[in-house]
C-alpha cells in the first residue's frame, strides 16, 4: 500500500472510472462505455449503483438454477459498495485531525440513528442502507410469507401503506356493521376475516418496529465499538474488517434483543395472527371448493386422519394375531413336550372263544 | 485517537478486487452444473411409507465392528449432511473406523403423512429400522446414532426399547430444552402450536428455513455471501459452497402431528427431562437408559447449545457414560476438516471398547 497522499479530486474519480471499466470489460454489450453520470442514485451511490447496473445487463445470461442464488450475493455485494462509500464520502471532508474524525464519524453514525428512528416504512429503506445487509429478517419474513400465501409472489410488500398504523382503527368501524337477510352469515365471515387482517397488520407493525430498535442499538453498539478502539489505538485495517465489525455489532444487539420477554411475545403474536388469519381463509375457501362441488382440504384431513387410524388399528391387531401364534406355538410345543410316552405296539392277543353250547332243545331232543 | 486504518485509495482497491472475484465467480457459477449430494456408496435394505433404510459401502474398507450402527436423523433437514462430499463425510469417517453403517432417511412427507405421530416415528418407523437389522445381522442389539432432533428420538427409543440397544451415542442432541441461551426454544413459547398445526397441516419446511436464518441472521444471509466470493474462486470450491447451500434451504415439511408434540412436550414443557413425556401408551423415562452411552456436542453450537446436551448425563440411568466436545458449531461437526479428523475415530474406538 502506498503511502503517498490521497488526492480526492483526480485519484477518487480515477479510481472510479477504473472500476467502471473493469465491469465493462466483463460484459462489454451490457454497460455503457463511460460511468453514468446521472440519477441520485449514482451520485451519491455510484459504486453500488454501477455494480446494479452491471447484474441488470448480465443477470438475463444467467443459468437459472443459480441465478436467485448470485442475486442474493449481488444484493449483499451492492449493500457492502453502499457501506464503503458512505464511509468514504465521510472521510472526504475529514482531514487527518483525529478530533475531526471522531466528529465526521459520529456525525455519520448519529444521521443512521436519525433515519432508523422513523417508522414504519422509512425505517425498513434505511435499514436496508445503513445496515448493509441485502435479506433482513423481515425480507426472510416476506420471502417466506409469499410461499405460504395464496396469492403469487410476495404479496404482502404492498403493505408498504401511508398510515398504516391507522388502518385497523378505521376497518373497525366498517366490520363493526351487522349483517342481516340471507347473507347475514356470510358477511359476518368476511367481516371476521377483516378483523382477523387487522390484527394481522397491527401485529406485524409491532415487529417491523422492534427492527428498528435493534438497528439504533447496532449503531450505539459500533459507537462504544469505535471508542474502545481507539483508546486502544486499533481499528480496522480494510474495508472488509469494517465489515465485520458492523455484522459483530449487529448480531450483538440483534442476539440481546430478541432474548427478551417483549420480544417473544412481539414474535408469538405476529405468528398466531397469522395463523388465525389463514385458518379462516381456509374455511372461507373450502366453502367456495364445495360449491364447486370440488373437494375440500377439510374433507381430505378427514380421510387421512381415518386412514391413519386403521393403519394403527391393522398394526395392533397384527400384532395381536402374531402374539395369540406364537402363544399357540408354545403351547404346542409344551404339549409335544408333556404328552405321556408309548410302548412300541404288541400283537393283538388272540380272543379265545368258548365252543359253542348247543342251546337246549334246539336238537328237538325230549329226556 | 482515529479508530480507521483505512486509506481511501486502499478502499477502492478492495472494492476492484472485489469486482474481480465477483467476476471470476460468475463464471464458475455459470459453469457449475447440476449439483449432487450424498458421495458414498449405499444400497437400500428398507423401504416403508417415505422412508429409505440404506447401508452404506465403502469400496476396500470391511467392517470390523461385527455391531451395525444405525444413524437415526432429525426430521427437520436432510441427512445427506452427513455424507456431502468426499473430503466431509460423517458416514465415510465411520466406514472407515471398522463399523457398519446404516442410516434412516426419513423423505419428504406430504399432506397424506399430516396424522403422522411421534410414535409412528419412534415405536413404529425407528423400531421397524432396528428389527431390520437386528434380523439382518442376527443380533439381539445394535448401536444407534442419533442426530440433533435425532438424537432426542433415539433417546426416547433406548428409554423404551432398552432392550434393542447396545450402544446409544448421541451428537449435538437437545435433553433439556429451556436452557437460557436457546433461543429455539425462547421464541415458541408464545406461539398457539395447536393453531399452528390445525391451520398449515404439515409445517412447512419454508417457516423452518425462516426461523433458523433468523438465529443468526447478518451472519447466515448477509455475511456468508461475502465469504462466499472467496469461496467461488475455483470450480471445486464453488460446488462445495452450492452443495452447503442446497442442504441449508432443503428443508422437508414436517407431519403435524409429530410437530404438535415434539414442539408442545419437549420445546414448551421440557417434559423429557421431566419425565414427562408418553409415546403411544410407553412413559419415556430417562433412567431407563442403561446402556453405555456417549454424548457428542459442538461447543459453539448455536441451535443446540452445549448447555442443552450436557445434562444428559445426570437424566441416564447409564453407568457408562461418556462426554465429547467438539470445538466448532452445529454444522461443522460433521463437515469441518478438523471433525473428520477426530469425531469418527472417536466413535469408532469408544464402540470398539463396546462390543
Amino acid at each position: 500500500m502506498t503511502n503517498e497522499p490521497f488526492d480526492w479530486a483526480s485519484d477518487w474519480t480515477a479510481f472510479q472510472q477504473r472500476y467502471w471499466d473493469s465491469l465493462r470489460a466483463l460484459n462489454p454489450g451490457g454497460v455503457g462505455a463511460s460511468a453514468p453520470s446521472g440519477g441520485s442514485g449514482f451520485a451519491t451511490n455510484p459504486w453500488a449503483s454501477a455494480l446494479d447496473a452491471w447484474w441488470q445487463a448480465a443477470a438475463p445470461a444467467a443459468p437459472s438454477p443459480n441465478q436467485e442464488f448470485f442475486t442474493r450475493l449481488m444484493d449483499q455485494g451492492k449493500s457492502y459498495f453502499s457501506m464503503a462509500e458512505q464511509f468514504t464520502n465521510a472521510f472526504q471532508g475529514a482531514g487527518q485531525a483525529a478530533t475531526t474524525w471522531n466528529e465526521v464519524i459520529e456525525d455519520l453514525l448519529n444521521k443512521w440513528k436519525s433515519d432508523l428512528s422513523k417508522t414504519s416504512t422509512d425505517s425498513g429503506d434505511a435499514y436496508r442502507r445503513y445496515l448493509g445487509l441485502s435479506e433482513l429478517p423481515l425480507e426472510n419474513w416476506q420471502h417466506m410469507l409469499s410461499s405460504l400465501s395464496l396469492f403469487p409472489g410476495d404479496a404482502l410488500q404492498g403493505l408498504n401503506i401511508a398510515n398504516l398504523d391507522r388502518l385497523p382503527g378505521q376497518l373497525d368501524q366498517f366490520l363493526s356493521v351487522p349483517g342481516v337477510g340471507h347473507t347475514r352469515e356470510r358477511q359476518e365471515q368476511y367481516q371476521e376475516l377483516g378483523r382477523l387482517w387487522s390484527d394481522y397488520l397491527s401485529a406485524l407493525q409491532e415487529y417491523k418496529a422492534t427492527y428498528g430498535e435493534i438497528g439504533i442499538k447496532s449503531v450505539e453498539a459500533l459507537q462504544e465499538r469505535f471508542k474502545e478502539l481507539g483508546d486502544e489505538g486499533q481499528g480496522p485495517d480494510s474495508l472488509r474488517a469494517l465489515y465485520d465489525l458492523w455484522v459483530d455489532c449487529c448480531e450483538q444487539a440483534y442476539g440481546d434483543y430478541v432474548t427478551s420477554d417483549r420480544y417473544v411475545q412481539i414474535h408469538g403474536n405476529m405468528v398466531n395472527a397469522l395463523m388465525a388469519l389463514k385458518k379462516h381463509g381456509q374455511m372461507l375457501t373450502d366453502e367456495y371448493l364445495s360449491t364447486f362441488n370440488m373437494p375440500t382440504r377439510r374433507e381430505l384431513a378427514t380421510i387421512h386422519e381415518r386412514f391413519q387410524q386403521l393403519r394403527g388399528e391393522n398394526r395392533s391387531l397384527r400384532s395381536e394375531l402374531e402374539g395369540l401364534k406364537e402363544r399357540l406355538d408354545t403351547i404346542a410345543a409344551a404339549s409335544r413336550r408333556t404328552a405321556p410316552r408309548q410302548s412300541p405296539r404288541a400283537p393283538k392277543a388272540r380272543k379265545k372263544v368258548p365252543p359253542k353250547t348247543p342251546k337246549a332243545g334246539a336238537q328237538g331232543t325230549d329226556s | 485517537m482515529n479508530p480507521f486504518q483505512i486509506r481511501p485509495d486502499q478502499v477502492a482497491r478492495e472494492m476492484i478486487e472485489f469486482n474481480q472475484k465477483l467476476a471470476k465467480g460468475w463464471e464458475n457459477l455459470s459453469h457449475a452444473g447440476p449439483i449432487s449430494t450424498g458421495v458414498t456408496p449405499k444400497e437400500v435394505v428398507y423401504q416403508e411409507d417415505k422412508l429409505t433404510l440404506y447401508r452404506f459401502r465403502d469400496e476396500g474398507v470391511e467392517a470390523r465392528n461385527p455391531v451395525p450402527v444405525l444413524i437415526v436423523y432429525a426430521l427437520v433437514n436432510r441427512p445427506y449432511m452427513t455424507d456431502l462430499q468426499e473430503d466431509r463425510s460423517l458416514v465415510r469417517g465411520l466406514l472407515r473406523a471398522g463399523l457398519d453403517v446404516y442410516l434412516i432417511d426419513w423423505g419428504y412427507p406430504d399432506r397424506a403423512d399430516q396424522y403422522l405421530t411421534l410414535d409412528d416415528y419412534i415405536n413404529g418407523y425407528i423400531d421397524r429400522c432396528v428389527d431390520v437389522l437386528r434380523h439382518r445381522h442376527g443380533l439381539n442389539q445394535i448401536n444407534l446414532l442419533g442426530i440433533c432432533q435425532g438424537g432426542t428420538f433415539s433417546l426416547c427409543y433406548s428409554a423404551m426399547h432398552p432392550d434393542k440397544v447396545k450402544n446409544l451415542i448421541t451428537m449435538v442432541t437437545p435433553v433439556d430444552f429451556k436452557t437460557p441461551d436457546n433461543l429455539l426454544s425462547r421464541w415458541v413459547q408464545n406461539m398457539d402450536v395447536d393453531l399452528l398445526v390445525d391451520t398449515m397441516g404439515n409445517i412447512p419446511g419454508e417457516l423452518l428455513n425462516w426461523t433458523f436464518l433468523s438465529l443468526k441472521p447478518y451472519r447466515l444471509t448477509g455475511q456468508k455471501y461475502m465469504d462466499m466470493v472467496n469461496a467461488l474462486h475455483d470450480e471445486r470450491s464453488t460446488r462445495n459452497f452450492l452443495r452447503m447451500e442446497k442442504w441449508i434451504f432443503d428443508s422437508p415439511d414436517q407431519a403435524g402431528e409429530a410437530f404438535r408434540q415434539f414442539v408442545k412436550d419437549f420445546y414448551q414443557r421440557n417434559a423429557l427431562v421431566a419425565g414427562e413425556v408418553h409415546i403411544g401408551d410407553r412413559d419415556v423415562d430417562l433412567k431407563a437408559i442403561r446402556m453405555p452411552a456417549l454424548n457428542i456436542y459442538a461447543m459453539q453450537d448455536h441451535l443446540v447449545p452445549p448447555a442443552a446436551s450436557i445434562p444428559l448425563k445426570a437424566y441416564v440411568g447409564s453407568t457408562d457414560y461418556t462426554e465429547l466436545s467438539f470445538p466448532g458449531g452445529h454444522i461443522g461437526i460433521y463437515v469441518s476438516g478438523r471433525a473428520q479428523k477426530t469425531v469418527p475415530p472417536a466413535i469408532g474406538d469408544w464402540l470398539d471398547r463396546r462390543v
